[in-house]
């Protein structure tokens, strides 16, 4: 009997949900776009609106050459909607060039693990991912081939000079050399600000010119932090920054750094600037109180809360913007401004990349080369990654002519919508003398273990109040250098071979 | 005699009454508790994103949002996905099924040497983490070419079951050893000793087996994570992985809920229908 | 001639025990022919690749040159990480009695003459026969701080702030223990009813007629003939406790194990090395380590089993 009423009950709820599906419930998808680098987590989770890549939106995409005997896998991880992008940037490329190509895509998090197994069956993908951290590995272990011959000059000088740096090695030293890997992107982690609340709360929108100071910074949250509905608690804050993606930004502004030059040591224990700087971002929580508390921010994320328009102030990637600008996800006014500077005066953020690069045993290096060129600098395919001709922005264009050119101009004329000060982002991928963008120190050393014991030795309990910055890092540190000693040994094996 | 069903005594005094009925509305309580969970993923599936993000606690949904699970099947392999574990569990459950009954009636029934050796040997195998077998056995199945099939996920298996050959080896250490001995004086090939007398009363206990192992399959992302590569190939378990990862931080639970409905709902009805092998299985009935 | 006698019986009997163990070791060919092919080569590899500082490059090459014999091993001695998650890990497997007791009991209750027990049975089953990634998603809401499902009763029933159960070190391994217990106990209850109705009735009766009351009819008859049934469950869920991981994963925020790293386990521990530091040599040797700790409670319980557990004969 209750086998019949289950039965009957499924048959409902699928008959009703079918009908009902075809007109309503449009809960505007949107996925997240993760674009950092490939060891670390899916970055700050972030939304990209949903883009559905009409055929005309890639006509003017074709790749000259014959290929027709190349038989290609790529390899990467990515959300839906740039699924959709690439995939019909390589139907283009199949049509034109008679290639074959095969197209596999996984999670970010899983990814890490699959290409480990690749690599232990000597079973690679001809075009796969590569971060600026795992250039020197990669190419140690013989994985990649060196592209100076397959990319002509001219396209390399057009990209943003900080994915070249990035992408260089020489067997010894990140930065000079061959180049590896042509960009998927350049990312940024720009700062965002809620116009709408700005205005509901009568307080004047932040210069982009001009970047607050830390004190600054702190009046202008306190006055956007409130108890909005009368219930007793405050439900209004000026900024929710999540610390792994955002500290960062305030260590790197005041002077600090976790490691010193040649990333041998942890030198955060008794370093006035990182400590200052940890302290015054833990301050926010525990001493202003413009920030979500601890546990609130375990029950609901900070950029959840940005969403509902319950934040002032929150980063944003190159890759939210798309998201920010679709009203279903983020249904108010916003603008970009710079994140609070310290004690150096110029406002520094992380920048994150990942790189496609051409497996050293694919059998079409030259095929390979025109598919990545295609993904990467290709003019028309940059037209439709940037937003340009789907009206939604994934990311910043690779190549400087572009950005500075066209990309620029479409979003003046709102062909491609985009939060008001755009230029943000561009000062922080080239740098100027207020703005400075940075790739982190994780980039640098062979794997990210010292940066995860700083995160797993409860930090959180400085965030809180109770602790303070400087007892936290004389705590951790120790068990951050074994790691980072750990790593130098991996890497040492590593390029001895 | 063994009598199965303690039910079936028609007499109750008022003392086993009263019992039964505390008895009764304890359990029902817990099940509320053990249920209470998927109740709520249900009614998620129907909810706006607001509300189920809303800080009270609302169980029914307001406005009801239908659609949700139309989308599921429309997005992604999620269709190709169910095609696939399927087209695991039928030969797995059939082959691997057959393999380790038989070879749990030996280790039960039949004496040979180093018999326990084997046995622990075998069982050592789901002591070793996955994590760290996944990568050789990867290397091993792409030197086989097997990489890009559903193979690394049939053909092992089909050899048999540690587990099942463990829980049919308990179950028929509970059937007297007469009945082998029996078997034995009049002749009977081994074989057939398994085949026509010991498997018929096993029937319960490799049914329960098999259902376990029907949802251990089902409800597997591990090894088709690492095993699979393109899209086609996916099992249900890993496409709906996919959207975890792609939606779940900007929250649309309900999707994901939707997703995880239809996913449970095929190991529900099976294992409602097959229950009640399920339950009396290692109850075996008389050897009489 | 007796001797002669003798002599042919005992030739008999060993062509019938030949003849019996070459059908036995035939019977069990394909388990064991599925562990040389498929398990013996990843099981030396994990044990050579512990041997090294092997970060999943090169090959086999590039395991023979990183060659470090047991000095991963001895790392793990004096590794912070690798002891605070054995202890997790042992906390964890608290759950494993306190699910059999219970479900014990729920099977016992339901033994009984009481209505719907088909519904009953299937409601306690529901979470064994579920995803545990969506299960898992489910739980990590229902501990939610502010939006979660217990928080928001206790606010209703007494109007405090409940507990911060995923973000407070110590009450975060009791969430994980209570998740569990809620996952499992649907095995224990459908394997501990099988187990009840294969009791007979007929000693109830015997032991009713020497005036048992209910504990004693409990303790001498339904324990003891329910021990089979409760080695069972002690070896598998001993062996699969140790290996808990996927939990840790779905439940602490970003997968990072929790505050200060106080719900990961071993194996998730095992898994970070092996992947996120790509430190393949030193993951194996902590599995080596789990797989021998496993290797001999199991031996221990198996050497056990003659003292406790009954068979019907």
């Amino acid at each position: 009997m209750k086998k019949k009423l289950v039965s009957l009950m499924l048959a409902t709820v699928l008959a009703v949900s079918c009908f009902a599906g075809c007109g309503k419930a449009e809960s505007g998808e949107t996925a997240e776009a993760a674009t950092e680098e490939t060891t670390e987590e899916t970055a700050e989770e972030s939304v990209g609106a949903k883009i559905t890549v009409d055929e005309s939106a890639t006509d003017n995409v074709a790749v000259e050459g014959d290929y027709s005997d190349a038989d290609l896998t790529v390899f990467i991880f990515a959300q839906d909607h740039e699924k959709a992008v690439y995939q019909s940037l390589i139907d283009k490329f199949t049509e034109t060039t008679g290639a074959k190509v095969t197209f596999e895509v996984t999670t970010s998090d899983e990814y890490g693990q699959k290409i480990l197994a690749y690599k232990a069956a000597g079973d690679m993908p001809d075009i796969f991912y590569v971060g600026p951290e795992a250039v020197a590995s990669n190419v140690d272990d013989g994985y990649i081939l060196p592209l100076d011959d397959y990319v002509s000059e001219e396209t390399v000088a057009d990209l943003w000079p900080a994915i070249t740096t990035a992408y260089r090695y020489d067997g010894k030293e990140a930065g000079t050399g061959s180049l590896y890997c042509l960009p998927k992107d350049l990312s940024t982690f720009a700062f965002a600000y809620n116009k709408t609340m700005f205005d509901e709360a009568g307080v004047a929108y932040p210069d982009p010119a001009n970047p607050y100071t830390w004190e600054e910074f702190v009046e202008v949250c306190q006055s956007l932090t409130k108890d909005k509905d009368g219930d007793g608690e405050i439900d209004q804050w000026g900024c929710a920054n999540a610390l792994q993606w955002a500290l960062d930004a305030f260590i790197y502004t005041n002077g600090g750094h976790f490691l010193n030059d040649d990333y041998t040591e942890v030198v955060i224990d008794g370093q006035k600037e990182f400590i200052d700087a940890f302290q015054y971002f833990a301050d926010l929580t525990c001493k202003y109180g413009v920030t979500p508390t601890v546990e609130q921010d375990t029950a609901l994320g900070g950029y959840q809360r940005w969403l509902d328009g319950q934040i002032g102030f929150y980063a944003c990637g190159t890759w939210d913007v798309g998201a920010f600008m679709d009203k279903n996800t983020f249904p108010y006014e916003w603008g970009l401004c710079a994140w609070p500077v310290g004690s150096t005066g110029v406002s520094m953020t992380r920048n994150g990349s990942v790189g496609f690069a051409v497996s050293a045993d694919t059998e079409y290096p030259d095929a390979a080369a025109a598919l990545i060129t295609l993904f990467s600098t290709d003019l028309e395919g940059q037209r439709v990654l940037s937003g340009e001709t789907t009206g939604a922005s994934l990311q910043v264009p690779n190549t400087m002519s572009y950005a500075k050119g066209d990309f620029k101009d479409r979003i003046a004329d709102g062909t491609i919508p985009y939060g008001e000060n755009a230029e943000v982002i561009f000062n922080y991928l080239e740098g100027t003398d207020k703005y400075k963008g940075i790739f982190v120190e994780t980039t640098y050393t062979y794997n990210a273990d010292w940066w995860n014991e700083f995160l797993s030795g409860g930090y959180e309990y400085v965030l809180n109040g109770e602790m303070t910055a400087a007892e936290y890092c004389a705590q951790v540190q120790p068990a951050m250098q074994a790691a980072l000693d750990s790593a130098n040994e991996m890497k040492a094996a590593a390029s001895g071979q | 005699m063994s009598n199965k069903d303690n039910m079936s005594s028609g007499v109750t005094s008022r003392k086993d009454k009263s019992i039964s009925t505390i008895v009764f509305i304890l359990l029902a309580l817990g099940a509320v508790v053990m249920v209470f969970p998927f109740f709520y993923m249900i009614m998620t599936s129907f909810m706006t994103k607001n509300q189920y993000l809303s800080g009270q606690l609302k169980v029914i949904p307001d406005p009801w949002v239908f659609g949700k699970y139309s989308e599921v099947l429309k997005k992604g392999n999620f269709i190709s996905g169910i095609l696939n574990t399927i087209k695991v569990e039928i030969p797995v459950l059939l082959i691997g099924g057959f393999t380790s009954s038989l070879a749990a009636f030996a280790f039960a029934k039949m004496n040979f040497r180093g018999k326990n050796v084997i046995f622990m040997g075998l069982l050592a195998t789901i002591m070793i983490p996955f994590a760290v077998i996944m990568i050789p056995q990867y290397v091993m199945f792409t030197r086989m070419g097997w990489t890009d099939s559903l193979l690394p996920l049939i053909i092992p298996a089909c050899f048999g079951n540690i587990s099942m050959v463990f829980f049919l080896r308990q179950n028929l250490s509970s059937i007297p050893n007469d009945l082998m001995a029996a078997a034995k004086l009049d002749g009977c090939g081994y074989f057939r000793t398994f085949a026509q007398i010991f498997f018929p009363l096993m029937k319960g206990a490799v049914g329960t087996q098999l259902t376990l192992w029907f949802m251990a399959i089902w409800n597997d992302y591990l090894a088709p994570t690492i095993f699979l590569r393109s899209e086609k190939n996916w099992t249900l378990q890993v496409v709906i992985r996919s959207f975890n990862t792609y939606y779940s931080i900007q929250s649309d639970y309900a999707l994901i809920m939707a997703a995880s409905v239809i996913a449970m709902l095929p190991t529900i009805l099976l294992f409602f229908c097959f229950q009640r092998v399920i339950i009396e299985s290692v109850a075996i009935s008389g050897i009489k | 001639m007796n001797s002669k006698k003798g002599k042919k019986t005992k030739t008999k009997m060993s062509i019938m025990a030949k003849r019996e163990e070459k059908w036995g070791l035939l019977f069990v060919a394909a388990p064991a022919v599925g562990f040389l092919l498929f398990m013996l080569y990843p099981i030396i590899f994990a044990f050579l690749t512990s041997l090294t500082t092997w970060n999943g490059a090169k090959g086999f090459q590039g395991m023979l040159d990183r060659f470090c014999g047991f000095d991963n091993y001895i790392k793990l001695f004096t590794d912070a990480k690798f002891w605070q998650t054995l202890l997790t890990t042992t906390i964890y497997l608290l759950g494993i009695p306190i699910g059999m007791i219970i479900g014990l009991l729920c099977a016992m209750g339901m033994n009984r003459k009481i209505p719907g027990v088909r519904v009953l049975r299937t409601m306690y089953y529901i979470p064994v026969i579920s995803s545990l990634v969506s299960v898992s998603i489910l739980w990590a809401w229902v501990y939610n701080y502010d939006y979660g499902l217990l928080n928001t009763i206790i606010k209703t029933l007494t109007g405090l702030h409940g507990p911060n159960w995923l973000g407070d070190e110590a009450l975060i391994k009791v969430s994980m223990i209570i998740f569990m217990v809620w996952k499992g106990l649907g095995t224990s209850i459908i394997l501990y009813l099988a187990g009840l109705q294969n009791i007979p009735r007929s000693y109830y009766e015997a032991a009713m007629v020497d005036g048992a009351n209910g504990w004693q009819k409990f303790r001498n008859i339904t324990l003891p003939l329910l021990s089979p049934v409760t080695f069972y469950i002690l070896v598998t869920t001993l062996i699969g406790g140790f290996q808990v991981f996927v939990e840790v994963q779905v439940m602490t925020p970003n997968g990072n194990g929790g505050i200060g790293y106080s719900a990961a386990t071993i194996v998730f521990y095992l898994y970070q090395k092996a992947f996120e530091s790509f430190q393949l040599g030193y993951a194996s040797a902590i599995a080596v380590i789990l797989a021998i700790i496993i290797f001999v409670i199991t031996l221990f319980n198996f050497a056990g089993q003659k003292k406790w557990v009954k068979t019907i004969d």
